[in-house]
């Protein structure tokens, strides 16, 4: 392998295909033998545009339509089509490095003519991460060999999946997340398809590591809460955004909340429903109101009996060593879904700010379905500060704002081939485009690219390991008789 | 490596079995090849050249003297004869790999087409490589024509600069013998001419070729592309017959003298509508029979801008292009160890910051 060229960032290299069996994603490492050396990621392999080769594809071409016999004594032939199939390998350069060391914004060059190319080796990856850290997370293998990333690379951080459908985003993300709890952390998924509810089970249905460390909480049975442990800030938020209350109304709800609080009287859904009937009011903000109260009440994720009520606090502390909160959201409407999260937000912040719970994981898949549009800031930066760590999980990338891409940590990339999200993501990730659009359109299904602080922001595509745990994210399907029984049954 | 192998790249049964490959001539070529290679002392680098091919049919026949009007032109006609015949193709092709200080490696390929009834066959012999210095070309050039044609007598050879064409043509000239005799009732389609009398083209073998050739009942139509034969100073190839195409005109009146021999008749071909004509000899028999041969190869072939494309075919594929030449640089480089290195431009060298 020699080196072609340098065009800003990018580098190509002239190879054999016999030389190194390159994919893209793949690491190469320029050196003289200095100690330093040029780490290269592959982008693309092309054909070299080989002078004459039109005229000898066509002649081959020509042969193909004809017998033909070689007589050639010395096997120019094997010489000549290592020739025409040479490849150029398009690489960005990663990192300079000097030993273990990354040396960045180094503007040294390995010679073109001194140089020697190999592919680099998982260790050689590992010295130049370099995220702090001991706890290993086993997420599948680069190259062939087992691929670990740190747990503590979560922490803190904001993490995004994403790619198209059936991909495996969800799959890493029970890799991840399963991972956490094992090293004792907190987590809570907002499950809308109840794909995670069997994270306890291994495949054969037997329990698993997990199974005493997962709460799996279904709103509307046994996840109740009262309206006064919502409070009002949550209660004004579902009028105004869950059911698009007119701020007049929302004013008058803030005046008959403090009016009840003030007066010490109990504090249900059904005592809110009797006092705003009896308040001197507009009759049509009376009537918003009470048709809001009747709605959530019938959602019945509110109750009136304090003994029937969850506390959130409760659950996410009753286990010490690590904690999987799941809320399945599969069986609840669209407001009553944003209602839930509405209120596990906000409580959440509180908690958090209170220190009541140790900071926290929450992973959402598809949170534009259930996160309004003004909470995606509040969710990255303040309540970040106070210890939740988000981690979206989406096969719509525009779907999460642009500005959270950029202040995504971590990012786990599988394929995209749609122009549009290519863009999309290509614009908001943290490297180049040209990267992203070549790498990300050819991932196979479970391999995935990922970018930022997990992998020291040396770019690596990995191949998800399989996990050991009964999977619900596939895809309910009518025709799912194997082949081979409806073979059978037709005989 | 030295042991000539036949490689069949077809999965398909080839219609065309031949023994080329274990011919002891085409051995002893390849050993001979070798040989010089081995002379080469490993020291010494070599540089790539990326030369032209040399398989152009501009040899001998300008040599051929034409005088003033001896006689007239006659024109034929051609008609296409529904007579079944196979069409066999020669071509070779030979080209400078790389040179040192005291000489230069060439590679020499050849090409065999067979069609018949639509099916078409190739042969593709080749390449040999060739190191040839001052020192070892007259051996190498005499020992060749003693391999090929069983010449006794030793000559001096051509000028370095020529030998890479000189043994492209003592190759080709085998060729044509060896497919004289391995087939029968066929037409032979050769590049170049019939004109004999020099080095490479000894008068007994183009005699000897011929005369396999009649003995196997076989016809051989050479076709140049090049000419530089005039008649009162006019190309042959721009003479027009009132005929309309395809049609040969004889010119054999026009001849007076000749500087070397030629076998068979001289015609001026245009065969198909476009204005490209070629200078044909055709041999052995008689005018009659060339003019129904010619039928019959328009029946058989197909024309390409008035010219064989079996013809054709065995050119393109005897003809080395780039890739050839450099992947041929790379084996010689990996397998006989010679260190080539890319020659430095001494223009750009003295001029380039300028």
């Amino acid at each position: 392998m020699k080196i072609l060229k340098k065009e800003k960032n990018s580098i190509q290299i002239i190879c054999f295909p016999e030389d190194v069996e390159i994919q893209k994603g793949d690491y190469l490492i320029a050196e003289e033998g200095n100690g330093k050396y040029a780490l290269l990621q592959v982008i693309d392999v092309n054909y070299v545009q080989t002078p004459g080769i039109l005229e000898d594809l066509l002649r081959t071409m020509s042969l193909e339509k004809i017998d033909t016999n070689l007589i050639d004594p010395f096997d120019t032939n094997s010489f000549m089509l290592l020739i025409k199939d040479a490849r150029i390998v398009s690489t960005k350069i990663r990192a300079i490095a000097e030993g273990d060391n990354l040396i960045f914004g180094s503007s040294w060059l390995p010679s073109r003519f001194k140089s020697f190319i190999r592919k680099a080796d998982i260790d050689t990856l590992y010295r130049l991460i370099k995220v702090d850290g001991y706890r290993k997370i086993n997420i599948g293998k680069v190259s062939g060999q087992d691929f670990y990333i740190n747990a503590e690379a979560f922490d803190g951080r904001l993490t995004i999946i994403t790619g198209k459908k059936e991909t495996g985003k969800s799959h890493i993300a029970k890799i991840i997340v399963s991972s956490l709890v094992e090293y004792g952390a907190k987590c809570i998924v907002f499950d809308i398809n109840g794909e995670y509810v069997n994270l306890n089970k291994n495949k054969l249905g037997e329990p698993n590591k997990l199974a005493n460390k997962i709460k799996i909480l279904i709103p509307g049975e046994n996840f109740k809460v009262t309206i006064k442990d919502a409070g009002l800030k949550v209660l004004l938020d579902v009028l105004e955004y869950v059911y698009n209350t007119p701020g007049t109304s929302c004013r008058e709800f803030a005046r008959i909340w403090h009016t009840i609080e003030h007066k010490r009287m109990s504090l249900t859904i059904d005592d809110l429903i009797e006092f705003i009937q009896k308040a001197s009011i507009h009759e049509s903000v009376r009537d918003a109101l009470i048709s809001r109260m009747l709605a959530l009440k019938s959602s019945r994720f509110f109750t009136n009996n304090e003994n029937e009520a969850t506390s959130l606090m409760d659950e996410i502390n009753s286990i010490d060593d690590g904690t999987l909160i799941i809320i399945d959201m599969k069986s609840l409407i669209p407001i009553t879904r944003k209602i839930v999260v509405e209120y596990i937000l906000s409580k959440l912040g509180t908690l958090l700010k209170d220190d009541k719970i140790p900071p926290i994981f929450l992973l959402a898949e598809e949170a534009h379905l259930y996160i309004r549009n003004t909470y995606w800031d509040d969710l990255v930066t303040r309540m970040r500060h106070f210890g939740l760590f988000p981690i979206f999980v989406t096969n719509q990338p525009d779907s999460i704002p642009e500005t959270i891409y950029r202040q995504a940590d971590n990012i786990f990339l599988f394929n995209f081939t749609n122009e549009n999200d290519l863009d999309f993501i290509s614009k908001a990730s943290r490297i180049d485009s040209e990267s992203i659009k070549s790498i990300v359109s050819q991932l196979p299904p479970k391999h995935c690219f990922i970018l930022g602080y997990v992998v020291g922001d040396l770019p690596i595509v990995v191949k998800v390991k399989d996990m050991d745990i009964q999977t619900m994210g596939m895809t309910k399907k009518f025709f799912k008789e194997k082949k081979s029984i409806l073979i059978q049954k037709m005989l | 490596m030295q042991n000539i192998q036949q490689n069949s790249i077809s999965l398909n049964k080839p219609s065309l079995h031949l023994d080329i490959a274990s011919s002891t001539y085409l051995k002893a070529f390849s050993n001979l090849g070798l040989i010089s290679l081995n002379k080469i002392n490993n020291d010494e680098y070599f540089f790539p050249v990326l030369d032209k091919n040399i398989n152009d049919d501009d040899h001998i026949e300008d040599i051929l003297i034409i005088d003033f009007k001896q006689g007239e032109p006659i024109s034929f006609s051609i008609k296409p004869i529904e007579i079944k015949k196979p069409i066999i193709a020669i071509d070779t092709s030979s080209i400078k790999i790389a040179e040192n200080s005291e000489g230069f490696i060439i590679a020499i390929r050849g090409a065999i087409i067979h069609r018949f009834l639509n099916k078409a066959s190739a042969y593709l012999i080749g390449p040999f490589p060739f190191y040839i210095c001052e020192e070892n070309s007259y051996l190498i050039y005499n020992r060749l024509r003693n391999i090929f044609f069983g010449l006794k007598e030793n000559v001096n050879p051509p000028l370095l600069e020529h030998i890479p064409k000189r043994i492209g043509n003592l190759f080709d000239r085998w060729l044509q013998i060896y497919v004289a005799e391995k087939f029968s009732d066929s037409i032979l389609l050769f590049d170049g001419s019939l004109t004999a009398g020099t080095i490479d083209s000894p008068i007994s073998i183009m005699k000897k070729i011929i005369e396999i050739a009649q003995k196997n009942n076989n016809i051989i139509m050479a076709f140049s592309k090049m000419t530089r034969l005039r008649i009162h100073g006019v190309r042959i190839t721009e003479i027009q017959s009132k005929e309309s195409y395809p049609y040969v005109i004889n010119i054999d009146n026009c001849l007076k003298q000749m500087k070397y021999k030629c076998f068979g008749n001289i015609y001026v071909a245009r065969l198909s509508p476009f204005p490209y004509s070629y200078r044909l000899d055709i041999a052995p028999f008689s005018k009659d029979k060339h003019i129904e041969s010619l039928g019959i190869l328009l029946n058989n072939d197909a024309i390409i801008y008035g010219y064989p494309e079996t013809l054709l075919l065995a050119h393109v594929l005897s003809t080395f292009n780039k890739i050839d030449v450099i992947g041929f640089q790379r084996l010689l480089a990996s397998e006989f160890n010679f260190p080539i290195y890319e020659n430095e431009d001494i223009r750009e060298t003295l001029f380039q910051p300028f």
